[in-house]
């Protein structure tokens, strides 16, 4: 949670430098300005809200316990972005703000899918869920920690008769074991530290984003019924990776209509922890075999290169949730959160064949006999783009709401 | 070794000569790394591709995507800037309504091969572009039948200058100074060495990434390539990887920039729906097994739908179309390489010095650019 030293200025809540690990908690919390609202009025309002968040973080000063023992110190972040819908004009009358909209920074479409190859969930609303004017992303230690800091933000508007309203809540957590709901490692082909400001750090067009980064907030549904129907080489297959081990696949043989997922020679190195194994491991190279290349970690990395914007690589940093298990089964998934240079890069990524762009989730987009067949593994029940301008005084991105 | 681009087959036996001819003469000029073959080999039995998109990301860099758009749609002047092995023109109506978008990734090199050597199929392939009948001599400045090879490839070269090429009239190839045969072959001799730097975090020795490696160019190879745009830094980077790995390294047969995806989902009809896959013409290649060799892309708007091009919008930006540079953004393109298995003894990490990598909105090569811009 403690920063290393700083020679960017990317808000804390991007947890990308050495050394530093996501803490377990997330919350996202989404802000909407009341209609008619005027943008000195927002300003002072999204001013006053991050004032009471930053007192609670600093000091663990609650509105309703002035006087009592003070709570952790340090236990959270927040970080704050724009949406979309705070540079629509058509939305807000008077404008919130003159600042140009980054040029990819967009309304999530929610007309039949969100992306060519992700649908919407069945029970997904009429409104993009995820989009808002404002997003506050609440990092903690403990899930108290950023709900504390959610319900005071929520006091504060009510008390205050601030012009804004929260307009959705979406909460997370990270697995102790670095594996996802699939069960397969998660987050292993994630960026080198030393090239993760290269990745993440806008340029300066427009020029009030220069030093920030943009947060990609997708909350996908997973589907556990079918991808549980797959065998476990069907699986390996699809992701491109060893189930237990994580070993990366070199090339995937038949033996006689069975599929055989063959991984990196040597794999695991020595006790098979983390930092023995060799690179390939986490990035692993091109290899001229048809399924490899149509696994999920082949897809989504095309280009492997790191500081080169073509490459379209995101930093993710993201949490699972579980909302509910009934009759049809569990309702789980993961929060992806993104943060890229821009967000053309995860709209190539999700959006270009070979890459993610003609499968749901990988494998094959043809499959043969005793291939995986295509399953919708993910779909959508939330998502939304957000400019995360630099860290500034009072707030980032305070000068948005300047004339 | 010198396939014709795209598989096409356009050229009898003296125009597959003096293409081969034209590609070893090339290469017998370079500077060739050893573990660097112009053709596949034995030992490249693998093949990799390297894709990018074919919008000039440099150009915005320097000047902001709306002067670069308008920039990049400049006619001749801004073809000199879509210099990501890929160009294009917007065929307008006299009202200015955007109708058409052509892009090509064709060598100049290949085209002056196929007009010394088949001017009759130069000339029917430069009407069709064109949209209209093209006599001989707009081409030639004579009856090519009169000419001699060299007199026809001089002549050609002058008009790939011209109406027919520079987008006025039509686009046929490539004219971009850097986006040429010569261009990847140097690109490629430049970057497949093996290359480390010791990591500004972990201490340790790693690959030199695509953008440092230009940054340290030095000596023939300074010039070898551009920082900021889409594709050197890409190529530069995998070529480093490749070499670090000790695996001995192939351009792809037939040599060429193949363009291998369009991003349709991303360009909406008026009423919403996606722009259907007709309206998509890929040609000068064919669709491999294995991969795409195509060269050339059209994408218009059928007539009788009441709209264009300008009413369609990119879902990318939530923007009407304006600019071919908004259609270029969602076209990618590939140089495909081949390779050998990674080396049982690679190349000794001999780290260099980690050269600074400057932004790309601040380098040297955007004072050209903000000129062209105000000029």
């Amino acid at each position: 949670m403690h920063a290393a030293k700083r020679t960017d200025r990317i808000q804390d809540g991007v947890f990308f430098r050495r050394g530093e690990r996501p803490p377990p908690c997330f919350l996202m919390v989404l802000l909407n300005f009341r209609a008619g609202t005027t943008a000195a009025a927002a300003r002072a309002a999204l001013g006053r809200v991050l004032d009471v968040v930053e007192r609670v973080r600093r000091d663990g000063t609650t509105r309703d316990l002035e006087g009592a023992p003070k709570l952790p110190r340090d236990a959270f972040t927040c970080l704050v972005g724009y949406g979309a819908r705070f540079f629509d004009a058509a939305r807000h009358d008077p404008p919130l703000t003159a600042a140009e909209r980054p040029a990819h920074l967009t309304s999530v479409r929610l007309d039949r899918a969100a992306f060519a190859t992700i649908p919407w969930a069945a029970d997904a609303g009429d409104e993009v869920e995820g989009e808002a004017d404002v997003c506050l992303q609440l990092n903690g230690l403990t899930e108290s920690a950023v709900a504390r800091a959610a319900v005071e933000v929520w006091k504060v508007t009510e008390d205050e008769d601030l012009p804004l309203r929260i307009a959705g809540l979406h909460r997370g957590f990270q697995r102790d074991d670095g594996r996802s709901w699939i069960d397969f490692h998660d987050g292993l082909g994630n960026i080198e530290s030393s090239h993760r400001l290269a990745v993440i750090e806008a340029p300066p067009d427009p020029r009030w984003m220069g030093g920030g980064t943009y947060l990609a907030f997708l909350r996908v549904l997973v589907d556990l019924v079918p991808w549980r129907k797959l065998t476990r080489a069907q699986q390996e297959v699809v992701v491109g990776r060893d189930k237990l081990t994580g070993c990366p696949l070199v090339r995937v043989e038949d033996d006689d209509g069975k599929l055989v997922p063959v991984t990196l020679r040597g794999c695991p190195a020595g006790g098979g922890t983390k930092k023995e194994q060799p690179p390939e491991f986490f990035d692993p190279p091109q290899r001229n075999d048809r399924l490899v290349e149509a696994s999920h970690i082949h897809r989504a990395n095309q280009s492997r290169a790191a500081d080169v914007r073509a490459a379209a690589r995101v930093f993710r940093q993201g949490y699972e949730f579980l909302d509910a298990i009934d009759d049809r089964g569990p309702r789980l998934g993961l929060n992806f959160v993104s943060f890229q240079m821009d967000l053309e890069c995860l709209k190539v990524v999700l959006g270009t064949d070979g890459w993610l762009g003609d499968v749901n989730f990988g494998g094959p987009r043809e499959p043969r006999r005793g291939e995986p067949p295509q399953v919708e593994l993910m779909s959508l029940l939330a998502a939304g783009y957000y400019a995360v301008p630099p860290r500034a005084q009072p707030f980032p991105g305070a000068k948005l709401f300047e004339p | 070794m010198g396939g014709v681009p795209g598989g096409l087959d356009e050229l009898g036996a003296e125009g597959k000569a003096a293409w081969a001819h034209a590609i070893a003469d090339l290469v017998s000029k370079e500077h060739m790394p050893p573990g660097l073959h112009a053709a596949p080999t034995r030992a490249t039995g693998e093949r990799t591709s390297i894709e990018w998109a074919a919008y000039p990301e440099r150009i915005e860099a320097c000047v902001g995507r709306a002067q670069a758009h308008r920039l990049l749609d400049r006619g001749a002047r801004g073809r000199g800037f879509q210099e990501e092995y890929a160009e294009w023109r917007m065929v307008r109506d006299a009202d200015g309504t955007a109708r058409r978008f052509e892009l090509t990734t064709e060598l100049a090199a290949y085209w002056e091969v196929l007009a010394t050597h088949e001017p009759d199929r130069t000339v029917d392939l430069v009407s069709e572009f064109a949209g209209e009948p093209v006599a001989a001599e707009q081409l030639y400045g004579a009856d090519p039948a009169t000419m001699d090879p060299p007199a026809r490839r001089k002549a050609f070269r002058k008009a790939a200058r011209g109406p027919l090429n520079d987008g006025r009239k039509a686009i046929c190839c490539m004219i971009q100074p850097t986006n040429t045969l010569s261009g990847i072959v140097h690109l490629a001799a430049g970057s497949a060495r093996p290359r480390w730097v010791v990591d500004a975090h972990s201490g340790d020795a790693r690959a030199m990434s695509g953008r440092e490696a230009i940054a340290a160019a030095r000596g023939p190879f300074a010039d070898f390539a551009q920082d900021c745009r889409n594709s050197d830094p890409l190529i530069v980077d995998r070529l480093v990887k490749l070499a670090n790995e000790g695996r001995v390294i192939a351009l792809d047969d037939p040599v060429g920039i193949y363009i291998t995806s369009v991003a349709r989902h991303e360009l909406a009809l008026p009423g919403g729906d996606d722009v259907p896959q007709e309206w998509f013409e890929f040609g000068r290649g064919e669709a491999r097994r294995d991969r795409p060799l195509f060269q050339r892309l059209t994408f218009e708007v059928p007539a009788g739908t009441g709209f264009g091009l300008g009413d369609l919008t990119s879902r990318r930006t939530d923007t009407k179309i304006e600019h071919g540079a908004q259609i270029a953004e969602l076209v990618q393109v590939a140089l495909y390489l081949r390779t050998g298995a990674a080396a049982a003894r690679p190349p000794k990490p001999d780290p260099e010095p980690r050269p600074r990598l400057v932004p790309c909105s601040e380098q040297q090569g955007c004072a050209e650019v903000r000129k062209a811009v105000k000029a």
